[in-house]
């Protein structure tokens, strides 16, 4: 209880994200996890936002980054990949399972 | 046949609004345009990028947009007449247009450059881009003849077109002030790069 008291509330987009790195484990990086949010979800997200999202989610911790190595097709620069920390495994597990339990019975696949 | 480029303009903003990860966007800017992705995806990637920028800094320095917007309407109010006695007599009062066009002049800018002041990352980029938007402050002049029509009533402008037109520099030099001043109220309370 003192725990939800404390912490920040994730957005919807943080949210979503969140769980799409926890999806891909070690090959979530920008545009794998905006195509990742289209195929599951059907919104198509601007690279922008999802990195503002990514953003925030490391300030609070829940989630940490990498460098991979620089490619010539991106013009030099590299991607930043992404993976949970235990904290932010820990808030992904028990929002999707609060979720599971606030959602009724019928709209459960 | 002619080479596809990523239109640099659209990169530049991913650069400038991209925020900690910038250099990785442009990445997969590139990446994905390679893979055949159209210009125009690239134009809303920018676009988005300067929106998303601009959304999350609203949001953090509400305080300084709302200070800025009331300082402006103090600034009108003070100006114009509020009480029928006084309308009135305003109508009477010639100097009193004069007020009004002087109070615009100096208002309108003073706000741009208050708003980019809380707009802008850096102290010297927002004077400089509240000084350039300052420029812009004489096309504003019809609007300072309206006021000045609903609140003294109908007449020609006091102040000549020619001198107007003269004003940007003072109008420029007003926006820095209001710049620095939101930005040095905005560093008083968060970090904010020099």
């Amino acid at each position: 209880m003192e725990y939800m008291r404390r912490r920040d509330y994730l957005g919807h987009l943080e949210l979503m994200v969140l769980l799409t790195v926890w999806r891909l484990k070690a090959e979530a990086y920008g545009i794998s996890i905006a195509k990742e949010i289209e195929q599951q979800c059907g919104y198509s997200m601007a690279l922008a936002g999802i990195y503002s999202a990514l953003e925030r989610l490391q300030d609070k911790g829940l989630i940490r980054s990498r460098r991979g190595a620089p490619t010539r097709t991106r013009g030099g620069r590299a991607r930043t990949y992404f993976d949970l920390t235990a904290a932010g495994l820990e808030e992904a597990q028990s929002t999707f399972h609060a979720l599971a339990r606030l959602a009724p019975k019928a709209a459960m696949p | 046949m002619k080479e596809r480029r990523v239109p640099p303009l659209a990169l530049a903003l991913l650069r400038r609004f991209g925020g900690r990860f910038s250099e990785s966007l442009e990445g997969d800017m590139l990446e994905e345009f390679a893979a055949g992705r159209s210009l125009l995806w690239c134009w809303h990637q920018g676009l988005s990028a300067a929106l998303v920028h601009a959304k999350l800094l609203l949001r953090q320095r509400m305080v300084a947009f709302i200070a800025a917007a009331l300082f402006f309407a103090a600034a009108l109010w003070s100006l114009a007449p509020a009480t029928a006695p006084v309308m009135d007599w305003a109508r009477t009062v010639e100097s009193l247009r004069l007020l009004i066009q002087l109070g615009w002049l100096a208002g309108v800018p003073f706000l741009l450059g208050s708003v980019a002041g809380a707009a802008e990352r850096s102290r010297v980029g927002a004077i400089l881009l509240g000084a350039g938007l300052a420029y812009m402050t004489p096309i504003t002049a019809p609007f300072d003849s309206a006021v000045c029509d609903l609140c003294v009533g109908p007449g020609s402008a006091v102040i000549p077109d020619a001198v107007r037109w003269l004003t940007p520099l003072c109008s420029a030099l007003l926006a820095g002030l209001g710049a620095w001043t939101v930005t040095r109220i905005s560093s008083s309370h968060r970090e904010f790069p020099a």
